[in-house]
């Protein structure tokens, strides 16, 4: 089956709730100054986990969070505020809304078990999903999409086939997680938690360190940007998912999976890896990802790999699970719009089996026009996402 | 859009996994109301085979109706060309069991003894995740959670996979388990437990013989009615069939007068199985048309919160 023309999709609009503040602004500041979200928990007592620091949010205002069925449901109420303030759209306007998480309303479980009803709790994943489109003015078509920690990413590329193939105009992709101690002690108990510094592409990495927050993104039609008269951030151009079908714990150390779903993004946006000018990486930091991410990016872009920074921004934000991956291709958005790529805080001593250019200490300058995103997900649940710099068509 | 072909499609219910049967049952009547609401475990072990280790109800339930669903294209797992072959699945309450499991476990032992297992059993996606390693799926792959729409949601964005040159074969699956939580005394005696098991699965595969989703439309809004007429409208209008002969719903009340069209909802022969009721639709829907080989059936979910769904079988 041959497939069907496409229309071509634009960035619009962008919002954050992520530990370094409450906006993309301050955001941006962050990335460009390297300033760390991670800090000590005090939401409840980290005494007992591996690790003590994580990336906790500030909670939304009362004007945005009441009668949220979750904190994450706030995150993602304000992430979807500020993008569609950006992306100057109204409410009602019939806009879909796919949104994302990893773990939903894993913090209220305990008060949906001891419900009989079970639902209104606000444990299932639609609930914070439709209390914040509700809170948002969202009237639209909307689902709720759950790929483990590449789901940020992965909401992107399900509204970018929804546009590009013409079922909708416009699109919201919003993903969320909350850092309950549910979710923690779980991921502890993983050992994805460092007990150190979280240190990615460091020969001394032995673990991520998490993080909550929210990350949405207005995608539209070009011909809708245009007709609305609205400022365009970036194009996407494409996007793959798949799954490494290998294991629901272990990583495939292969990297079959991640150079497979790098291939098919670049190939389903039409370019050559010799295109390819920056590599937001899922990074993690874990002892297994860096150099099996290493070796993928090595395998799909050949001699450009080594062209290119490649970047990890988790030591900045946190691996904020769910939302990662939306957060993380808003500041590749703000990496192709703004001129900068992040540092990889905490990279002091490369891996030799690290051997790319990760942007250690500090932002640098950047004038490339093509970039990806990448996110995978325990289970071996991979993304990928494609955006070019707005040049104007 | 294109039409798909729907290959092959696979139930697992509290009343058996015969298609036809359950055709049947639809046409004899409403279930009297002590009908049972869990699967037999023997049916979800023969379906499913063997777990190396623990494994959700959730989990076995999606892979069960999925190994009945290749099966039934001659299908034998690890699935031929697996980057082209998608899975993507809907559930409201996924396999909810193991974060119960796992929430009692730390509310018992204390945090330092959180059991690993049962965490990872226990992400929402995990379901699809350990379908994908028993059966090889290495394409694209999705889960979705959208209450009762859920499964219809996992149809539009499975079918989107081929439409678009994706994938070459996408299994669609959809389930809902009875969580331990709910399915006791207490939960009965509420009156809120009219929670039910099913769990589907169909192949889809480019347009060619036998059944075909013609069209398949999501909408939302704080009207929950309109937004299901909105996207019946549309599946209609898309699918380019003349009318329906039926409608198969999956709604939280009784559809209204379709006047001489006849209407099945869902939920009074099957009970409140979530989000699978609508892709169980599906496969009735196509079952039927596979043996009167005439009509169309129109497939509706929605749920209380304005997720809506249509999709029109032919």
């Amino acid at each position: 089956m041959s497939p069907p023309r496409r229309v071509r999709v634009v960035v619009t609009g962008l919002g954050a709730w992520t530990c370094v503040g409450r906006d993309v602004a301050s955001l941006r500041e962050a990335l460009r100054s390297g300033r760390t979200g991670l800090r000590r928990i005090r939401r409840f007592d980290p005494a007992p986990y591996r690790n003590p620091v994580a990336g906790e949010c500030e909670d939304p205002p009362p004007s945005v969070a009441t009668g949220a069925p979750h904190r994450g449901a706030a995150f993602l109420a304000a992430a979807l505020a500020e993008a569609r303030a950006n992306a100057r759209m109204i409410p009602g306007d019939r806009s879909s809304l796919v949104a994302g998480t990893n773990f939903g309303g894993l913090s209220v479980l305990g008060a949906a078990l001891r419900d009989p009803a079970g639902a209104g709790a606000g444990y299932f994943l639609r609930e914070g999903t439709a209390w914040a489109a509700a809170a948002a003015g969202m009237d639209g078509a909307r689902t709720t999409l759950s790929l483990s920690c590449a789901s940020g990413a992965a909401i992107v590329g399900v509204a970018f086939d929804l546009i590009a193939f013409g079922r909708v105009e416009r699109c919201v992709a919003a993903a969320y997680d909350e850092l309950s101690e549910a979710a923690y002690a779980g991921l502890c108990a993983l050992r994805a938690v460092t007990p150190l510094s979280l240190r990615p592409f460091d020969r001394r990495r032995s673990g991520t360190l998490f993080a909550e927050g929210a990350g949405a993104l207005v995608l539209e039609s070009l011909e809708s940007a245009r007709g609305r008269g609205v400022p365009i951030l970036a194009e996407v151009l494409g996007q793959a998912i798949n799954n490494d079908a290998h294991n629901l714990t272990a990583p495939e150390m292969e990297g079959r999976g991640i150079a497979g779903v790098m291939a098919a993004a670049l190939l389903d946006a039409g370019l050559a890896p010799s295109a390819v000018d920056h590599v937001n990486a899922h990074g993690t930091g874990t002892l297994y990802n860096d150099p099996v991410e290493t070796a993928a990016i090595h395998r799909v872009l050949g001699d450009r790999a080594r062209q290119i920074p490649v970047v990890s921004i988790k030591p900045i934000v946190g691996h904020a699970m769910g939302a990662a991956g939306a957060i993380e291709i808003i500041a590749t958005v703000l990496t192709l719009s703004e001129g900068f790529v992040p540092p990889t805080l905490g990279l002091e001593e490369p891996d030799p089996a690290c051997d790319l250019d990760y942007v250690p200490g500090r932002a640098r300058p950047f004038s490339g026009r093509i970039a990806i995103s990448n996110s995978y997900g325990i289970g071996g649940a991979n993304a990928c996402v494609v955006l070019k710099k707005w040049e104007g068509p | 859009m294109t039409p798909l072909s729907i290959l092959s499609a696979a139930v697992l219910t509290p009343f058996g996994s015969d298609l036809e049967l359950l055709l049947e049952r639809l046409r004899a009547g409403p279930a009297p109301g002590d009908a049972p609401r869990r699967i037999p475990d023997a049916d979800i072990d023969a379906a499913a085979g063997s777990a190396p280790s623990y494994r959700d109800r959730a989990s076995s339930m999606l892979l069960g109706a999925a190994r009945l669903s290749l099966a039934g294209f001659g299908i034998r797992p690890p699935v031929p060309d697996p980057e082209r072959f998608g899975l993507v699945t809907g559930s409201h309450r996924g396999p909810l069991d193991s974060y119960a499991l796992f929430h009692r476990k730390i509310q018992e032992a204390g945090p330092r003894l959180a059991p690993p297992l049962l965490f990872a059993h226990g992400y929402p996606n995990a379901p699809n995740t350990l379908a994908s390693i028993a059966l090889g799926i290495r394409g694209p792959n999705l889960s979705f959670s959208a209450g009762r729409v859920s499964g219809l949601s996992a149809l539009m964005h499975g079918a989107i996979q081929i439409e678009q040159g994706r994938a070459d074969r996408v299994l669609v699956a959809a389930f809902e388990t009875v969580p331990a939580a709910w399915d006791n005394p207490a939960a009965s005696a509420s009156g809120a437990s009219g929670f039910s098991e099913i769990a589907v699965a169909i192949l889809l595969a480019p347009a060619g013989d036998g059944p075909r989703l013609l069209s398949v439309a999501e909408s939302g809004g704080a009207d929950a009615a309109l937004a299901l007429a909105t996207a019946a409208a549309e599946a209609m209008l898309r699918s380019g069939a003349a009318g329906v002969g039926s409608i198969l719903a999956s709604l939280p009340s009784p559809p209204a007068s379709a006047g001489a069209v006849r209407r099945f909802h869902l939920e009074s022969f099957f009970g409140d199985a979530g989000g699978a009721l609508g892709l169980l639709g599906v496969a009735l829907a196509a079952a039927s048309i596979r043996a009167s080989r005439s009509g169309s059936i129109l497939v509706a979910s929605a749920d209380a919160g304005g997720e809506a769904a249509a999709a029109v079988i032919g």
